[in-house]
């Protein structure tokens, strides 16, 4: 799945967190994430954020990165 | 199940708290207060005649044929009109009765014709049987004024402008029956009594019935003692001789019907009066259009192809077992255990849909399972279980009638939840206010004897900025039921949710140029809604079918809550769903990341106990949702999917995307009863099952379970969920149920909303509402009554974020989608019914205004251009559309709406934004590029060719 399409989708769910304190928005991402996305879809994205690539919100690449140091 | 009448007690039986105690011919009755003497009679078995009056209508009086003697009364009164009193002393069998009556049927039949013995109701008509009961003998009147012969200038040809029933008013009896009937029961006022006396007739609006307001709904023929409206199946075929209690397959009303057979040829579908979704009420779809479930496009063969380019070769069941199954092996081995999925079906059984994903999830291995409900209804489920804690709607529909103030929104009930639009109608006639939130002008917002009492006309996509609105008025206008948020909600969340929607950035005022709806309406539709009494809100798909569907239902969860409004009869929110079964197919866990009952599949205890039952290790992991798997079939890493029961070619967005992923694929399993879209990209074709030829249950909007009962063979040989199990087997993967009830019966094991849930239940019952267990072994009617589910009621902040679809200089106008009356979704059923006399093809309504200025009027062809693609439709022009909208409906493969739709889809479950599109509509002499290639390929991809193998 093409990174730019996880990109949407993960800013379109970064823009209804957002409204929420910051570390509640992205533990929330995270939560969503990790609920229903696949492990692939999971780890493509993380990957891109990782690398800094296919414009992902700040929110939506402190949940995905974050996710592997806790 | 089996009785061939049900029974009519006259007049309703009242409910009432106190009784009344009566004798009737010296036997003491007890009857609640308010019920009749006709009815309480029928309660002990004794029949007064009657014509005029039917328990489903308020009496009427007007046949004089019930007259009773009281004690102490004089005269002979009506016993439908009179209401049952305490002492009062009643004979229902005297002298002087007797003669009355008797005079009252020498009218009648001194004006009827007496050709019983070759009339379509003989046998089942009340005239006849009331001749039969009062002792006619003879018919004093000789030949006179009449309606009855041809020559007389009184009489009135047959109508046959129906194509399902036949008014023929020479054997009118003018009983006002189906009059009442479209006025209480249906609420569309199309029938009237044409002039008066002995000239007095029935009259669909002085037209005839096709080109009248009729719905076609079928009310006004059950009601009628005679054959004066009749089912043109009955004059057919004749009288049914057997009944099966069973449940409509169109709509999420989940309507019941009796099904009146003759052997197995069904003859009649009637509603009936023990359902208890639509309590002797159905439409022109469950009543009349049942005709495509034996219509000769059936595939009753399994097939297969090596390319969808092949014709199309009828082969044995084994083989295409074999086929399908040994392909899905080889493509997993060859790509990986993800390379495979599949699609469960609303259409089909709870029981066939749980055995689809216990297939993949046991058999394939993984949790690619998805359903059409992605496309429908998925930010419910996700929207509810967030805020209340369950993914369901919290009412069941009879609570209709205890509410003051209901809320309509992206909901066209009238059209698309007829049966339940009657129940609205009724309480609304009664004196509930309505708001409609809509951005076109729907049937309710102004109808017979109802008018909305606000009309919110938003811009498509601005739903949640509306939602805001409102409840900015109820908060900071101190309209919020403070001891229902302190007692059932979670304060913290409260109070942000509340300090949020008090900006000043969410008022009327400052949204009014969003969503277009002026500031002092909304302020008003708020007020009335937070104090105007019990207040209910019923939406649809123009609620869900947004890029912030999730969001919306969140956010009218928030209202309900802030109000106070759950918990109760008459209050709520509730979903109004599509298909039939779209509730039970989400329950069954055909959602990738659920196990059935919305558990979730990381959820160790819960996967834990289906392993033990399944002798299987499941996946901890999310599958993939249809839009994935089209997205990874592209991309070349997913090959072969297994279909049941949908077409998601028709009702998917974005077409071609759709397409392509198909085309990409390996093998492409359908199982369905028509070769369908979808199928022309298939690779094995099997057989599927109508509603009538397979035991099962359906679960409706109101989570009510229904059976679903068989009242005719497979004409492919085996039920879906038969196929399923062969399927499995096929795979190596054993199945054993000797009947859908045992498939019940795990589900009541391993699902603790279900635990209390078998078939002896059902019988017992009739339906029952999940939640059904311990707690509630007889069903849960109204949800979160003393508690929400989930504990605390949950606010979520819904910040409104403007879908990316926007208009621009090049696509102008916004593309709105919906539903009519007589079709149905993709209309593969009600396209092969006498339902496409009422829409036979998709048009374009739009305003004129926006027609003017392209130079289009009424019925030009014109090409309506988006950014995925572009399609030409005929041009309706409506004041129904505000300018800078218009409107269309995806009935018709031909017309492919959704080859115009984009992708965009719900932030949270990728439910696709069908509501908004913008495009550009200009005049057009041609069908599009995609029009003409469908044409092509509608023949070039569905070739059958001569079967090979003659042995079945
Ligand atoms: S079919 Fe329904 S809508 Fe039509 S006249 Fe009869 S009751 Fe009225
Ligand atoms: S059409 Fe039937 S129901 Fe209507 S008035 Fe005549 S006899 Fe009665
Ligand atoms: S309302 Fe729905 S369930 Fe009822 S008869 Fe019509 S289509 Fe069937
Ligand atoms: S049934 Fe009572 S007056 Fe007709």
């Amino acid at each position: 799945m093409d990174t730019a399409k996880l990109a949407r989708m993960g800013n379109q769910i970064a823009a209804f967190f957002r409204s929420y304190p910051e570390e509640q928005a992205v533990a929330s991402i995270r939560d969503h994430v990790r609920q229903f996305w696949t492990p692939k879809m999971r780890e493509t994205a993380r990957a891109a954020c990782e690398r800094g690539e296919g414009g992902f919100d700040p929110l939506v690449v402190r949940a995905l990165v974050e996710r592997e140091r806790v | 199940m089996g009785l061939m009448k049900e029974l009519d007690t006259g007049t309703p039986i009242r409910v009432a708290a106190q009784t009344v105690t009566l004798t009737i011919d010296g036997q003491s009755v007890s009857v609640p207060a308010g019920t009749s003497v006709m009815a309480a009679a029928m309660t002990m078995g004794t029949k007064i005649p009657k014509l005029c009056a039917t328990d489903m209508l308020e009496p009427f009086g007007s046949c004089r044929l019930c007259l009773v003697e009281i004690e102490g009364r004089r005269g002979t009164p009506a016993s439908c009109t009179t209401p049952s009193e305490d002492g009062m002393v009643v004979h229902t069998h005297t002298p002087k009765l007797a003669k009355l009556r008797k005079g009252v049927m020498e009218l009648y039949i001194s004006d009827h014709p007496l050709d019983c013995l070759t009339c379509a109701s003989n046998g089942d008509c009340e005239l006849q049987d009331m001749a039969g009961a009062v002792g006619l003998r003879e018919v004093r009147y000789g030949e006179g004024e009449n309606h009855v012969a041809p020559a007389s200038d009184r009489f009135l040809p047959k109508d046959t402008s129906n194509p399902y029933f036949t008014y023929d008013p020479s054997k009118c009896i003018v009983c006002n029956r189906c009059v009442r009937a479209c006025e209480e029961v249906q609420g569309t006022f199309a029938l009237t009594i044409e002039g008066r006396g002995f000239d007095s007739r029935v009259s669909p609006g002085g037209t005839d019935f096709f080109g009248s307001e009729c719905v076609s709904c079928g009310a006004c023929v059950q009601a009628c003692p005679t054959a004066t409206l009749v089912e043109n199946t009955v004059i057919e075929k004749g009288q049914p001789e057997r009944a099966v209690v069973t449940t409509c397959a169109y709509c999420g009303v989940g309507c019941s019907f009796r099904a009146e057979m003759q052997g197995d040829t069904l003859v009649r579908m009637v509603p009936s009066k023990g359902g208890k979704a639509n309590e002797g009420h159905s439409c022109v779809k469950g009543r009349f259009a049942w005709g495509y479930a034996t219509h000769k496009d059936r595939i009753t063969r399994p097939m297969v192809r090596d390319r969808i380019t092949d014709p199309w070769r009828e082969v044995s069941w084994q083989e295409a077992l074999g086929r399908a199954a040994s392909e899905f092996r080889r493509i997993q081995a060859q790509y990986g255990k993800d390379a495979i999925g599949g699609i469960t079906s609303s259409r089909c059984t709870n029981e066939e849909t749980y055995l689809v994903q216990k297939l993949i999830r046991a058999g394939f291995g993984n949790n690619n399972v998805d359903t059409c409900a992605r496309v429908c209804h998925s930010p419910t489920g996700y929207g509810l279980k967030t805020t209340f804690g369950t993914s369901a709607g919290t009412q069941d529909f009879k609570s209709v009638a205890k509410a003051d103030v209901v809320l309509v929104i992206g909901a066209n009930p009238t059209d698309g939840h007829p049966v339940f639009a009657s129940r609205l109608k009724k309480r609304l006639r009664q004196g509930a206010k309505l708001i409609v939130a809509d951005p076109r002008r729907i049937d309710l917002v102004k109808g017979p004897h109802v008018r909305a009492e606000h009309h919110l006309q938003l811009v498509p996509g601005t739903n949640v900025a509306l939602m805001n609105a409102i409840a900015h008025v109820i908060v900071t206008e101190g309209l919020v039921d403070e001891r229902y948020v302190r007692e059932r909600c979670d304060l913290g969340d409260f109070e942000s949710w509340a300090r949020f929607v008090a900006e000043d950035r969410h008022s009327p005022e400052a949204t009014e140029a969003v969503t277009g709806v002026p500031a002092a309406e909304v302020r008003a539709a708020a007020r009335l809604y937070a104090t105007g009494g019990n207040g209910a809100i019923y939406y649809g798909l123009g609620v869900t079918e947004h890029s912030q569907g999730s969001t919306m239902v969140m956010a009218m969860a928030n209202l309900a809550m802030a109000t106070g409004n759950i918990g109760r009869e008459g209050v709520g929110v509730n979903p109004l769903r599509g298909q039939n079964n779209v509730q039970g197919s989400c329950d069954m866990g055909s959602f990738p990341h659920e196990l059935p009952g919305y558990r979730h599949v990381s959820d160790d205890a819960t996967r834990e106990s289906f392993e033990a039952l399944w002798g299987v290790t499941l996946s901890s992991d999310p599958g993939m949702r249809i839009p994935n798997m089209l997205d990874e079939a592209v991309a070349g890493t997913f090959k072969g999917i297994y279909i049941q029961g949908e077409d998601i070619v028709q009702s998917d967005p974005d077409t071609q995307h759709v397409v392509a992923g198909l085309e990409a694929m390996e093998c492409v399993v359908i199982q369905d009863i028509f070769l369908n879209e979808t199928a022309k990209y298939a690779h094995v074709f099997l057989p599927g099952s109508s509603f009538l030829e397979k035991d099962g249950t359906f679960t409706n909007a109101e989570r009510r379970i229904n059976r679903v009962r068989k009242v005719m063979a497979p004409l492919g040989g085996m039920a879906d969920w038969e196929v399923t199990i062969a399927f499995a087997e096929a795979l190596g993967v054993p199945m054993h149920y000797g009947h859908p009830s045992e498939i019940m019966d795990e589900i009541a094991a391993l699902t603790p909303s279900f635990a209390g849930v078998s078939y002896a239940l059902l019988e017992e019952k009739g339906s029952v509402q999940w939640p059904c267990n311990a707690a509630a072994p007889e069903g849960t009617p109204i949800m979160h009554v003393d508690r929400f589910v989930r504990g605390k009621g949950k606010f979520m902040i819904t910040e409104f974020v403007a879908t990316e679809e926007r208009t621009g200089p090049r696509f102008p106008l916004i593309l709105t989608t919906g539903r009519i009356l007589s079709q149905y979704n993709v209309g593969a059923q009600t396209r092969r019914t006498a339902n496409s006399r009422w829409h036979e093809e998709d048009v374009l309504e739009i305003h004129p205004f926006d027609a003017e200025q392209r130079g289009i009027v009424e019925g030009d062809l014109v090409s309506v251009a988006s950014r995925s693609g572009d399609i030409a439709l005929h041009a309706v022009i409506s004041e129904r559309m505000q300018p800078g909208v218009v409107y269309t409906t995806f009935h018709h493969a031909k017309s492919g709406a959704n080859v115009i739709t984009t992708e965009f889809s719900d932030w949270a479950t990728n439910c696709p934004e069908y509501k908004v599109t913008a495009v550009q509509v200009r005049r057009t002499n041609r069908p599009s590029d995609w029009q003409l290639r469908f044409e092509q390929e509608d023949e070039a991809l569905r070739r059958i060719g001569p079967a090979l193998d003659a042995a079945e």
